[in-house]
């Protein structure tokens, strides 16, 4: 369903180019689950953004579902972000004026889904995160583990095709951080692709499969090389 | 679009004080600009604007040599002699009047009401014609009534005296004297009185009466009468008492309008002023009109434009308003920008959650609009304010020795103008936020959301 084939990344400024990717050349297949590791500075992120469609690359070819994302304008680029790709950030980015029904409709209101069909998505997102009751709180009444399935509720809302996780627990407790590695555990069970970037090798090893990003290459590893690479 | 509404309401929402003050500074340019605008656009209206290039003021200059005239509006009117000349040429227009300027006591017949001094004109029928006169009831006297005890009264007249109903056909003393209600006109939106030339917003005519009954009735000559030095002396005797003297005096009283047919205004124009060179001519040739320029035909337009010079000041405040409003149009963009970089990383989540470039556009356009749309509204409404302080103001500085329903007509809000002076607003707003709403648009979808 997605496929990189000798992707680069170059940051410029006016002294120096950074070499975030190189010739990075990745496959994912329906309902994968890959942990992404690496050091800080490695290229993680630009990686995970490169694949959501959040930046652009400057060289290779990236297909999205056999659609050669690299010809498509913003308008489109923002259309499979917003049907095909669901975001989980570290620092939850819930919009704090909302509640979260609200929040979690935000990307089915670009989206252009009728009312009564959004009311239903949300309802079952909010049900499968355990927050069905709690739908016109705030996020500031939240504690960081319930924003952060709030987050995944508005991931999820979306019903997409992969979703894309930026050290999902980084902002959360031992305890909490286990509790959204279950929820997102369970949905890829249900049958969502997964990729997740994390520090933490205890939660890589509940992935499929192990990719490490050292100084902009990938490098797929075994479980047993986790704790090894720990940084 | 109800969606991209809630969005760009929430947009206002955010960062509550930054949009408050920019609706503030918004709010203050548009009702000075507002105001000032209004009081110039009012100022230049008049009811004969349509018909203003037709209509001829008829001045024939038989002043002593010294006389100096002072503006366009100081062109002596015509002597009795002169008009008679005038009147028995063979010219062709659609309507030729004359009238002077006079001033009396109303008073009811059944003295139920209080007396009251009453600004008004003695005329002919077709004063009625030129100057457009509106009657609520009744007409215009009739030619057989020429010479008649009749009278038309202003609607303040017949509100004053018989409460608003239909006075037609009752009596009302003029100087002690009964005359008979023959119409009841309404001139509440003649905003100058032009007929004498003064183009004064303080009185209107409160009330028309036939020349020939007037002159009768030795009701004053109350307006502009310049007399040649050698009358000088018999000035004051001519406004209150002599009037058969005066008619055969050097003293012009008769103020004189000529309207022309629209189709062959050129035509009767020429032959108008053909006539009046070989008429100061020939009386130049006995020793009258000594000036150089001996007639003018003056068409309203052109003293209606030179009446708006004496705007001066208040379209140098008008230019002051235009500079504070671009200055405040200014202040918009730099608010804005405010605004919207404590706004990046929520549209930098819009983006990555599939909001395109176009759509952060569109909210954003929406948002500032709504802003307008309030700023606009609010400013309307303190531009009311700003126009009833002008109108106090504006009482003051004449004393109080004015109508203020006359003096108003100048300090109303025009709702039409108000209209299209808000759609320009609008556009200009929209326009100055074109460029923050670039710079939040081109924001990256993952330039924020790190953390």
């Amino acid at each position: 369903m997605l496929s990189m084939q000798n992707i680069s990344k170059i940051y410029r400024t006016e002294l120096i180019e950074t070499h975030a990717l190189v010739d990075v050349n990745f496959e994912v297949n329906e309902g994968d689950f890959i942990a992404v590791t690496g050091p800080s500075g490695s290229g993680k992120t630009t990686f995970l953004n490169l694949t959501g469609l959040l930046e652009p690359f400057d060289k290779g070819q990236y297909f999205l579902d056999g659609q050669d994302v690299s010809k498509l304008n913003d308008s489109q680029l923002s259309k499979i972000r917003n049907e095909k790709i669901g975001f989980i950030f570290q620092g939850f980015n819930l919009i704090s004026e909302l509640n979260l029904y609200d929040n979690i409709e935000v990307p089915l209101i670009f989206r252009g889904l009728p009312s009564h069909e959004r009311k239903q998505r949300i309802e079952n997102a909010l049900e499968m995160v355990g927050l069905a009751s709690r739908g016109k709180h705030f996020p500031a009444q939240l504690s960081g583990g319930q924003q952060q399935r709030v987050a995944i509720a508005r991931a999820l809302a979306g019903q997409p095709r992969f979703l894309l996780a930026d050290e999902p627990t980084g902002n959360l407790d031992t305890h909490m951080a286990r509790q959204v590695m279950d929820l997102l555990q369970e949905i890829n069970q249900q049958g969502t692709t997964l990729l997740m970037v994390t520090h933490d090798n205890e939660l890589a090893q509940r992935a499929h499969r192990n990719i490490q990003i050292l100084d902009g290459q990938l490098t797929d590893i075994n479980k047993s090389q986790l704790t090894d690479l720990a940084v | 679009m109800k969606d991209l509404f809630q969005l760009a309401i929430q947009g206002v929402k955010q960062k509550g004080k930054l949009t408050i003050l920019m609706i503030v500074n918004l709010v203050i340019g548009i009702t000075l600009l507002l105001t000032m605008s209004t009081m110039v656009k009012l100022g230049g209206n008049s009811v004969l604007t349509n018909k203003a290039a037709q209509m001829h003021h008829f001045s024939l200059n038989y002043m002593d040599s010294d006389f100096e005239i002072r503006n366009q509006f100081r062109y002596p009117p015509l002597t009795f002699q002169d008009a008679q000349a005038l009147k028995n040429a063979d010219l062709e227009y659609k309507h030729l009047s004359f009238n002077y300027d006079t001033r009396f006591i109303l008073e009811s017949e059944l003295d139920n009401a209080r007396p009251m001094i009453a600004t008004a004109s003695a005329s002919d029928i077709d004063y009625f014609s030129v100057f457009i006169v509106p009657f609520i009831y009744g007409a215009p006297w009739l030619d057989t009534q020429s010479d008649s005890d009749v009278i038309v009264i202003d609607k303040k007249v017949n509100d004053h005296f018989f409460s608003g109903e239909n006075s037609v056909g009752q009596f009302i003393k003029v100087d002690k004297q009964s005359l008979k209600i023959v119409g009841v006109m309404d001139l509440s939106q003649h905003n100058r009185r032009i007929s004498n030339m003064r183009f004064s917003n303080r009185y209107n005519d409160l009330a028309i009466v036939p020349m020939a009954t007037a002159e009768r009735m030795n009701l004053p000559r109350a307006g502009y009468m310049p007399c040649q030095t050698k009358e000088e002396t018999q000035r004051g005797e001519y406004r209150q008492h002599n009037i058969s003297a005066l008619k055969s005096a050097e003293c012009g009283y008769l103020h004189t309008w000529i309207e022309f047919d629209q189709q062959n205004h050129q035509q009767q124009l020429a032959a108008a002023t053909l006539w009046a060179r070989n008429y100061t001519q020939q009386q130049a040739n006995l020793g009258r009109f000594p000036h150089e320029e001996k007639y003018k035909l003056n068409d309203l337009q052109l003293l209606l434009n030179e009446f708006a010079q004496f705007m001066r000041w208040e379209k140098v405040y008008l230019q002051f308003s235009y500079l504070l409003f671009a200055i405040c149009l200014v202040n918009t963009v730099g608010i804005l920008l405010a605004k919207y970089q404590s706004k990046n990383k929520l549209v930098s989540l819009y983006r990555a959650l599939g909001a395109s470039r176009w759509y952060i556009v569109k909210i954003h356009l929406i948002e500032i609009s709504l802003i307008a749309f309030a700023a606009i509204i609010a400013g309307v409404l303190f531009a009311h304010l700003g126009l009833e302080l002008m109108f106090q103001v504006s009482m003051y500085q004449m004393d109080y020795s004015a109508d203020p329903s006359l003096v108003k007509l100048f300090f109303s809000m025009d709702y039409g103008f108000a209209f299209t002076s808000g759609a320009f607003i609008y556009a200009a707003i929209l326009i100055a936020g074109l460029y923050p709403v670039y710079r939040i648009s081109g924001i990256s979808p993952a330039s924020q959301l790190r953390g």
